[in-house]
């Protein structure tokens, strides 16, 4: 080879090495912008996903036919009754792009004249009312209608134990040790709760087995003999029984409490089961020396949010009566409006006669109570179908 | 031949999901853990191809050139012939196999080679009788419809200079790869593997099969290893096909290294309908894969990334059709599509959402492929838009071939492309099981894990 032809031969190596270089940057580039998109997309998957199924979900009725051009005023139409009466369905609920005001009351659902009172104090109607069922008791359908009719979503929080009044009462019932549930023992209990759940066939959301991260209730990881991975599978297990009857029409919530005041050496990435089996996670938080909804809440969203984008419902809160409450209910109700995944909040608005440990109401005091008024007014709340 | 599926492009967007997952979660999926492993070993090639440079001094000892033929165009042939003649090697030796053929021996005699005839058909009887005839310090075998360039003899001994090197092969295109489809696919094929697996095993000394269109080696070796070429045999039968591939085992079991010269360049052709390209496939899926369970057991000993590299190759086929299992297992059952996109934001209706979905997967996959087979596509970003069909007929034609091809590798009646020339008695053995339980073994084992 000559020394002119090998140049020439140099010069062109160079240049393909310089065309693959430029070939690889450019790729790897486009990949990486791929791989942060669907990063991106599935961390904003909760928001995106309410706000685009909402624009198919058309009258109460399922499954959703001719949706074609429904816009989210079709589906707030949804509100009032249809002529068909067809039953609301999951996915039209989790479609609402509204927010939820619950509240948790003595004598809710089930006393008319009750939800009248509360809906006259807070000055807006509630759309949610949550309200709790140990494993000692049955389904109860009159509950559930009882909610729909006063325009309320059901919110069951459904205890697996025969609950009790103190901590040792409450604590030490081997009965119901996460073991007894995966083994299978209540099965029979399990397997006709979800049957009579089907059965009502409207949207129910049930918060299962909550605060598992505190060690005040007998389903908590490390109490009563119970581990982290027995969590999950007993979570499985109950979810797997609701499955294989049908009874599609529950939203699970799975519902830690505020990580401060919980037992520190439990992750919360560790005992949640995973998205396929939870429809919206949950949070009980109750002010206690917090004057903004992020001092209270941050920690511990930013804490989920590592593993799951779920939709999030503040399932237990109230403020305690302290000089910190009107600055907390201002922050909350400005706060939820700005939050694209937090779909609202359950108040608890048991009085200390019906065994609250003090008056954590909205309505404690006047100052309270205005603070409440104004802010709950300005908040978009989500029709709840009727069945 | 063939070294694999590992161009198979698989889905990226589920990949990512998973992973997603098991960061957050700790959630653990096959697929992922294994397309991690395959990304893992892309790198590891990638930094042994940067070690690679071809042979540049001259190696001056003598060589003869053997071309096995059974029957050939004349033209092809009279074409093949005089590009060697032209870079004269000290002996060219044509032995005809299978019946007498006029029109060769006078195109022989008109071109002033050696030739000679054996009615045995087979290629490796030919390979013996050329090997005996030879007496050049190198032996070059060559297709009898391998087309040569300006250098390739030159080139190819080069690397002979260096006395623990047994074995050469070439760098080997496609003819005209735009005829059509299949030869393209075949084009992108071998050049994927000339720019990256056989670089990268050249480099440590262990290129697993010199592919048999042009290989050269050393004569001493052929002439140790003739006895066993002829008759070893494993599972229980010998097996006639897949000559290069045992002649490079039994060089690389002789302590020599076997390399890849990638300034010697030859053209092959491939076949351009299909039923013939899946017949080659499903010889080459075959005889790979045996010889990757013969040599195992010396792989795992001796070369430990050439094991890594061939069990992988076994092994694609079973994950991916265990992934595909459980994807339409979910799809199957309530689910609709695999719950893993069910991360992403779509929209909600039916065709719109699937659309979407299935475009990013493409999309994605192919973005992917384009970086891991950069070497290629950067010169060739035509080939891009043939990526979508490039993967249908890997997923859709080569993974069932493979995993057809594992399970009946054991058998030894006719087979491949070259039914005139095969020889060796029709036999069986109880050892004819082995493929059989082994592939089932992880077919289950691979299902299992996704369903």
């Amino acid at each position: 080879m000559s020394s002119s032809s090998r140049a020439v031969s140099r010069r062109g190596k160079k240049r393909s090495t310089v065309r693959l270089r430029l070939w690889m940057t450019v790729n790897v580039v486009v990949l990486a912008t791929f791989v942060s998109w669907v990063y991106w997309a599935a961390n904003s998957q909760g928001q995106a996903g309410r706000t685009a199924a909402a624009a198919h979900a058309v009258g109460p009725g399922a499954p959703v036919v001719g949706a074609v051009g429904a816009s989210s005023s079709a589906a707030a139409t949804a509100a009032s009754p249809s002529p068909t009466h067809t039953t609301p369905t999951v996915a039209q609920i989790e479609a609402e792009p509204g927010k939820y005001f619950g509240v948790t009351a003595d004598d809710l659902p089930g006393s008319p004249a009750a939800f009248s009172a509360v809906a006259k104090t807070a000055g807006v109607s509630p759309n949610m009312v949550e309200y709790y069922v140990n494993w000692t008791q049955d389904f109860s359908t009159e509950d559930v209608y009882d909610a729909y009719s006063e325009g309320a979503l059901p919110v069951i929080t459904w205890e697996p134990f025969a609950g009790g009044t103190t901590g040792h009462t409450i604590l030490d019932q081997p009965d119901y040790a996460l073991s007894t549930i995966i083994a299978g023992n209540h099965d029979a209990y399990i397997t006709q709760y979800a049957e009579a759940v089907k059965a009502a066939k409207v949207p129910i959301a049930i918060r299962f087995m909550h605060e598992m991260n505190g060690n005040w209730y007998p389903w908590s990881p490390g109490v009563n003999g119970n581990t982290d991975a027995q969590y999950i599978e007993a979570w499985k297990h109950v979810w797997n029984i609701f499955h294989q009857v049908g009874a599609d029409n529950v939203i699970w919530i799975w519902a830690p409490n505020v990580l401060r005041g919980a037992q520190n050496d439990i992750h919360l990435a560790d005992v949640y089961p995973g998205d396929k089996y939870v429809g919206w996670v949950g949070m009980t938080a109750y002010e206690d020396y917090e004057s903004t909804a992020t001092a209270l809440f941050g920690p511990t969203i930013t804490d989920i949010r590592k593993f799951t984008q779920k939709d999030l419902l503040i399932t237990e809160t109230g403020g305690q009566p302290n000089s910190n409450k009107v600055a907390w209910i201002n922050s909350l109700l400005t706060w939820l409006p700005q939050q694209s995944n937090v779909i609202g909040f359950i108040w608890n608005e048991y009085s200390e006669q019906a065994g609250a440990r003090m008056e954590w109401g909205y309505d404690a005091d006047a100052d309270s109570l205005a603070a409440f008024h104004a802010g709950i007014k300005a908040i978009k709340l989500a029709p709840i179908p009727t069945p | 031949m063939s070294d694999g599926l590992g161009q198979i492009g698989a889905d990226v967007l589920a990949y990512l999901l998973e992973m997603r997952n098991w960061w957050m979660r700790g959630d653990f999926y096959s697929f992922a853990a294994f397309m991690t492993l395959v990304w893992a070993l892309w790198v590891v090639r990638l930094f042994l191809v940067a070690r690679y440079r071809p042979w540049r001094r001259r190696y001056d000892g003598s060589v003869s050139v053997v071309i096995p033929v059974v029957d050939e165009p004349e033209e092809l042939f009279r074409d093949v012939l005089r590009r060697i003649n032209e870079q004269q090697p000290d002996q060219v030796i044509v032995v005809i196999n299978g019946p007498r053929n006029d029109v060769l021996e006078k195109l022989c005699s008109e071109a002033g080679v050696d030739w000679v005839w054996t009615e045995i058909p087979g290629k490796r009887n030919a390979v013996r009788i050329g090997v005996e005839k030879s007496v050049g310090e190198i032996v070059v075998l060559v297709d009898s419809d391998t087309i040569w360039t300006e250098r390739t003899l030159v080139e190819l001994l080069k690397p002979f200079r260096n006395p623990q090197v047994g074995g050469v092969t070439t760098r080997q295109r496609i003819l005209e790869p735009e005829r059509n489809l299949l030869t393209r696919w075949a084009d992108w094929l071998e050049s994927v593997r000339c720019e990256y697996s056989m670089p990268a095993m050249s480099v440590l000394g262990t290129v697993g099969c010199l592919p048999g269109r042009t290989i050269a080696f050393r004569r001493s070796i052929l002439v140790d290893c003739m006895e066993k070429f002829l008759s070893e045999k494993f599972l229980g039968v010998y097996i006639e096909v897949s000559d290069d591939r045992t002649l490079t085992n039994y060089t690389l079991m002789a302590g020599y290294k076997t390399v890849y010269q990638a300034t010697s360049l030859v053209y092959t052709d491939a076949p351009l309908k299909l039923k013939k390209l899946l017949k080659q496939q499903y010889r080459w899926a075959r005889g790979s894969q045996y010889n990757s369970l013969r040599m195992m057991g010396w792989m795992i000993r001796e070369a430990r990334f050439l094991a890594v590299f061939y069990a992988i190759d076994i092994l694609v086929p079973f994950v991916l059709l265990g992934t595909f299992a459980g994807w339409a297992y979910a799809f199957a059952t309530h689910q609709g599509k695999p719950a893993i996109y069910g991360q992403l934001p779509l929209p909600g209706s039916g065709l719109a959402e699937l659309g979407l979905l299935v475009l990013s997967a493409v999309g994605m996959s192919a973005v992917s492929v384009a970086v891991r087979f950069g070497r290629h596509f950067a010169f060739r970003p035509k080939d891009l838009l043939y990526l979508p069909i490039f993967m249908l007929i890997n997923t859709g034609l080569l993974l069932p071939i493979r995993l057809l091809g594992f399970f009946r590798c054991g058998h030894n009646a006719s087979w491949g492309t070259r039914e005139d020339s095969f020889a060796g008695e029709s036999s069986h053995s109880p050892l004819i099981v082995v493929p059989y339980i082994l592939g089932t073994l992880m077919l289950v084992a691979s299902v299992m894990v996704n369903v």
